[in-house]
């Protein structure tokens, strides 16, 4: 797991900015301009983005209500991947009493100069951000990521297999390659098996 | 998956409690019909696993709702999406459907129903990663796309232009795979084992899982650390195709499975036991609460199917 060279920001209802690791002015002004594509629009709206590259041309957003039932996802790649290679987007929910973690909710793009978006809506209220973040390298192995922990999550990043998987039955996925798009449901959301 | 870890304040809490426990801690039986290795208790706690499993497999499903539902969310997702592709004058192919419970004839307690409630078989090898692996590995496969692989890259630029706009434009369908009935089932009883699970006998019991895990080579801190553990073990392994050898990664993922699932199931059986014999006398009364929502939820897996059926006529 490699944490060293994306940049992270979490925004709250009162646009407060945190900047995790070292944020650089050029790329908060990118971002502003391109941020309203894949942030839903909520009335407790919550948006997270990662920056996989320092050209911006792979940002995962994650969009949220912090006390309601819907969110999104983005996957944006306005690049040539390496070869074999895609980027994720994901986001996963704290549990209405706080400590633990629902399936996740995840996009994929493995084709230049696309972007993967995602709205959802859970089937009954949630309580906020668990953890979130964005992923780029060879398909189903996009082990280097980056990711915002929310503080008070019990459950470390570290723990969980984000990859975009069939082992992987802790996320809802979506993934696009070769101009089609496969929907993973994730099997039932209260088992690990699917 | 849904993971519930024992809360850090619980466990902080426990520590003094669990000063003169051993690695694999058994709570104090309440009577000696509940004791688990009783004649009684052992009754008890197989006639708990099996209310539970009951009652499990009535909201979340049995196989073939399950794989009704899955039929659902697959043409409820591409369909929209050939569609709109067709308007914008490109052709679309979906992946085939994948069946991720093609070979699942039932379904045992869902391991995120509670932290201490998932089956212990010692008669099957593994928690069912490597099976279900199997049954959803096609979901991963590369598949030729002609209609796509033909156009001239400023076609595919146009194409995927036309496609971002389809999936941005799509309605979230939810969770269609499942009745909308379920969702407060599934919250109400995930709470009723919680609240079973935060007794204190019960947190005693289960902070001694993680030294017994280690003590067995499985350095894990709950069942749930273990589902992820033994995930990132096939994650790099290509599950073995028809006719063809098992890799050797994929037979020391395996080999794995089985060693982490004996190792959890001596670590975890106390702890399980106990949560059991508490939860058989709710069980009965929570039907009985819940018996109309139930009810509903029978009629809406009945509808899945029926629906499900109009697509594979």
């Amino acid at each position: 797991m490699s944490t060293t060279s994306w940049n992270v920001r979490q925004q709250n209802t009162r646009g407060t900015t945190r900047l995790f690791r070292y944020a650089i002015l050029l790329v908060f002004v990118t971002s502003v301009a391109v941020v309203g594509t894949g942030s839903a629009a909520y009335a407790d709206a919550n948006t997270t983005e990662e920056y996989l590259d320092a050209t911006n041309s792979k940002i995962a957003y994650q969009g949220w209500s912090s006390s309601g039932n819907n969110g999104s996802v983005t996957a944006q790649m306005w690049q040539t991947p390496a070869s074999g290679y895609c980027m994720d987007s994901w986001f996963d929910w704290k549990t209405p009493e706080g400590h633990s973690h629902f399936d996740g909710r995840g996009d994929r793009t493995c084709d230049a100069n696309t972007q993967i978006y995602d709205s959802f809506t859970e089937s009954y209220d949630m309580n906020g951000m668990q953890k979130a973040g964005g992923a780029y390298g060879p398909d189903n192995l996009t082990t280097n990521h980056q990711y915002v922990d929310w503080p008070s999550a019990l459950v470390s990043i570290s723990t969980i297999d984000v990859r975009m998987i069939s082992t992987n039955c802790s996320i809802r996925w979506t993934k696009r390659k070769g101009g089609s798009t496969t929907f993973s449901s994730g099997g039932d959301p209260t088992s690990a098996s699917c | 998956m849904r993971v519930s870890p024992v809360s850090i304040a619980a466990s902080l809490l426990t520590i003094g409690l669990a000063v003169t426990t051993t690695a694999c801690a058994r709570p104090q039986p309440r009577s000696s019909g509940d004791m688990p290795g009783s004649p009684g208790g052992s009754a008890n706690v197989a006639a708990a696993e099996a209310a539970l499993n009951s009652l499990t497999n009535r909201i979340y499903g049995t196989p073939a709702q399950r794989r009704a539902g899955e039929i659902l969310f697959y043409h409820d997702r591409q369909d929209p999406l050939r569609a709109c592709m067709a308007q914008a004058r490109f052709t679309y192919t979906p992946p085939p459907f994948v069946d991720i419970y093609a070979n699942a004839t039932s379904f045992p307690i869902p391991d995120g129903v509670g932290e201490w409630t998932a089956l212990i078989d010692k008669s099957k090898i593994g928690i069912g990663i490597g099976n279900s692996t199997i049954n959803s590995s096609g979901l991963d496969a590369d598949r030729p796309n002609p209609s796509y692989d033909k156009l001239s890259p400023k076609d595919k630029a146009s194409y995927n232009a036309a496609l971002d706009n389809c999936l941005k434009s799509a309605r979230d369908p939810g969770d269609d795979n499942f009745p909308s009935a379920k969702a407060s089932l599934d919250d109400q009883l995930v709470k009723l084992v919680a609240s079973v699970e935060h007794q204190p006998e019960i947190v005693t019991s289960a902070s001694g899982y993680a030294s017994c895990m280690r003590a067995a080579g499985i350095p894990v801190k709950n069942y749930h650390d273990l589902i992820d553990t033994v995930q990132r073990h096939f994650a790099t392994a290509e599950p073995p195709l028809a006719h063809q050898a098992a890799s050797q990664a994929w037979l020391n993922a395996v080999s794995y499975e089985g060693n982490a699932a004996m190792a959890d199931a001596t670590c975890r059986q106390p702890t399980h036991n106990a949560v059991m014999l508490l939860l058989l006398p709710q069980l009965g009364p929570f039907v009985a609460t819940h018996a109309a929502e139930l009810t509903l939820v029978d009629q809406q897996w009945s509808d899945i199917i029926a629906k499900a059926a109009t697509y594979t006529k």
